[in-house]
């Protein structure tokens, strides 16, 4: 289950249920403390989220919904990813310490961690799940190396051979290095030709998912320029 | 019958050379010179020996994946421009100039006060400069810094090839190379060309490393096929057409000897192919066209030491004999680990061995003569010695100093756009999303 759809549930359980300002608020809370973790944290969240009445008031409806569009999403029509949105709509600094950390991530970092995270899931997702595994480790012993950022570092721990969205955003460059690493270690295990192939196939599959996204597309674009 | 023979001979060159005259030709020709009948044989040959670049750069872009193709190419039309520029600067002189100690030459340097003879061999041995020198682009394809590159070029062109030229063909202002003296025969330059080429290429592919993900963790070898084969096919059937000036100008004279030394080529390359092709089923391996074409190119390479002194039937054994070298030669390669583009080096260097040898011991009147094969393999070690280690020393102080290699993100993106900011075929290319309208 990715972040996306798990963003866009629980955006469409609470979009109409509260004012624009709470909206987003909750929404970077629950980007921050509870996207990665399991649907079982639902009512947690809700129960962080109780200072603001019209969750406080709805708890056990919006819980129940977002659970029923979480196991049966076709039954509902879900709302489209609310990130841009969510960019637009970053808490000011005067707010709480979590606003505070949303404040240092630039709305770049943010787009840049979304599409580096689409485009080194592709690629992984396309090969056998044993170079999957050996890639992220030689990736993650590379980006050590190169003394890229830790949250970046520990989003390739991540098990199950999936690529987690790192939380603090990503500088464009990390992204280009990141990007590079897993080029570099897929093409030794299986081949150039072989990732060239796949590799385009992700740029071609990401240009047209982000064919509404001016700013998802430019920003691939920069992570796969010189 | 001999006079019967050449007559025609003389009325196609004059043809040729109503040709490719201005209007200024009947002035000259009224003289009867046969210097001017010289001057037009050697002049036609420089521009087919140029026409070997496009051959040069149509094979390698086509065995280069699209997104360097634009970089192979960059390279070899930079090759013919830097290297003209370089070798009449320098290497002319250096190769070429009075030759008092046999070693290099010390004269002639920046020709501007040359006889027009002068001027026209300087044309040729342009031409034949800078071939040695784009041997080195196909080789080292896909991964080299354009800037590294560039330099590395300047400095064979400029020392690594006049030098060994100036042993083998030096003194033509005087004296004359120690390899001359000794008696070994390269006529139009099996060595002096091509494994001087080779072995440069040889040292950079060395000093560069393979491809990424050529080889595999394990050693296994992965092809990375080239990303259009008509264009090999072209640039092999241009680089035959272009052998018959590289051989049949180094006669440096309009002679009736020319019918020989092109039908020898001609034969040698045939027969070159011929050889690739039994030894690959031999070996039950696929026929590939490539290997078929540089079969034909080994061919045309063995037979340029000896075309002028050998009969056709050694010809066609020589050329045999060396495309079945440029199988073997790519195969020993890859169990190097050694990453030749375009098999280059089994080409030019391991077939130009060959050929060295072949002309030795062929030799017309004089076959199988020990003291004749051991001065060719006194030439054969010199070259290899020279330039093998010069040039991986050249190579070596550019990777330290400046870089030699891409970085591997520009190896992944293509050196077209990241060397160039262009791309060779901008409808079809995926791997980037570059799109001038966004930029």
């Amino acid at each position: 289950m990715n972040q996306e759809f798990k963003r866009r549930v629980i955006y469409t359980a609470l979009a109409d249920k509260l004012t624009s300002a709470e909206l987003w608020d909750v929404l970077w809370r629950w980007e921050h403390n509870f996207a990665d973790k399991t649907r079982y944290e639902l009512n947690q969240f809700l129960a962080a989220c109780s200072d603001i009445s019209a969750i406080r008031l709805n708890r056990g409806d919006i819980y129940r919904l977002a659970i029923r569009m979480l196991m049966s999403p076709e039954e509902f029509q879900l709302r489209p990813d609310p990130m841009p949105m969510m960019l637009k709509n970053k808490p000011q600094e005067s707010a709480s310490a979590s606003k505070n950390k949303v404040d240092q991530i630039s709305e770049e970092d943010v787009i840049s961690a979304l599409v580096m995270t689409d485009l080194l899931q592709h690629m992984i997702d396309q090969v056998k799940i044993e170079s999957a595994i050996q890639v992220m480790k030689y990736a993650q012993i590379n980006a050590q190396r190169k003394n890229m950022p830790i949250s970046l570092i520990k989003v390739l721990e991540d098990s199950n051979h999936k690529i987690a969205l790192p939380k603090t955003g990503v500088k464009e460059n990390d992204a280009k290095q990141l990007v590079s690493l897993f080029y570099i270690g897929l093409c030794e295990l299986e081949g150039p030709v072989a990732i060239d192939a796949i590799l385009s196939e992700g740029i071609q599959t990401l240009l047209k998912k982000y064919s509404q996204k001016r700013d998802y597309k430019l920003m691939l674009q920069k992570i796969l320029d010189k | 019958m001999k006079q019967t023979a050449s007559s025609p001979k003389r009325v196609s060159l004059t043809l040729m050379s109503l040709f490719f005259l201005t209007a200024s030709l009947p002035t000259y020709a009224s003289d009867g010179s046969s210097a001017i009948m010289d001057t037009v044989w050697v002049a036609t040959a420089a521009g087919l020996v140029f026409f070997m670049q496009a051959g040069f750069a149509l094979l390698e872009s086509g065995m280069s994946r699209a997104k360097n193709a634009v970089n192979v190419m960059m390279k070899n039309y930079v090759d013919v421009c830097l290297g003209s520029m370089v070798f009449w600067f320098i290497g002319f002189g250096l190769m070429f100039g009075d030759n008092p100690t046999g070693l290099f030459g010390t004269s002639a340097f920046m020709l501007s006060d040359g006889s027009a003879w002068d001027y026209t061999f300087l044309l040729y041995q342009t031409m034949f400069a800078a071939t040695a020198v784009t041997i080195c682009s196909g080789a080292m394809a896909e991964r080299t810094k354009y800037s590294g590159y560039l330099f590395a070029i300047c400095i064979i062109i400029a020392l690594v090839y006049p030098v060994y030229g100036s042993w083998v063909w030096g003194g033509a202002f005087g004296g004359s190379g120690w390899l001359a003296d000794l008696g070994f025969i390269d006529f139009a330059g099996s060595t002096v060309v091509h494994s001087i080429g080779a072995w440069c290429a040889l040292a950079g592919i060395m000093v560069l490393g393979p491809r990424t993900g050529r080889f595999g963790i394990k050693g296994e070898v992965r092809d990375i096929p080239g990303h259009s084969l008509p264009l090999v096919a072209l640039g092999g059937f241009i680089l035959w057409l272009g052998w018959f000036g590289f051989n049949g100008g180094s006669t440096l004279a309009a002679t009736e000897d020319i019918g020989l030394i092109l039908l020898n080529t001609h034969l040698a390359a045939a027969a070159g192919a011929a050889g690739s092709l039994l030894f690959t089923k031999l070996m039950r391996k696929p026929v590939l066209l490539s290997s078929t074409i540089n079969g034909s190119l080994a061919g045309l390479v063995g037979i340029t030491a000896g075309c002028a002194t050998m009969v056709p039937a050694f010809a066609i054994i020589t050329g045999f004999v060396a495309g079945a070298i440029s199988i073997i030669g790519y195969y020993v390669l890859l169990r190097w680990r050694l990453d030749d583009v375009v098999s280059a080096i089994p080409v030019h260097g391991f077939a130009g061995v060959w050929g060295t040898l072949a002309a030795g011991l062929f030799l017309k009147d004089d076959m199988f003569n020990p003291s004749i094969i051991g001065t060719q393999l006194i030439g054969i070690a010199a070259a290899f010695i020279w330039a093998f280690i010069l040039a991986y020393i050249v190579f070596s102080v550019i990777k330290f100093l400046f870089g030699l290699r891409s970085q591997s993100r520009h190896e992944q993106l293509g050196l077209d756009y990241t060397e160039h900011s262009e791309v060779g075929y901008p409808e079809f290319q995926k791997t980037t999303t570059f799109h001038k309208e966004e930029q």
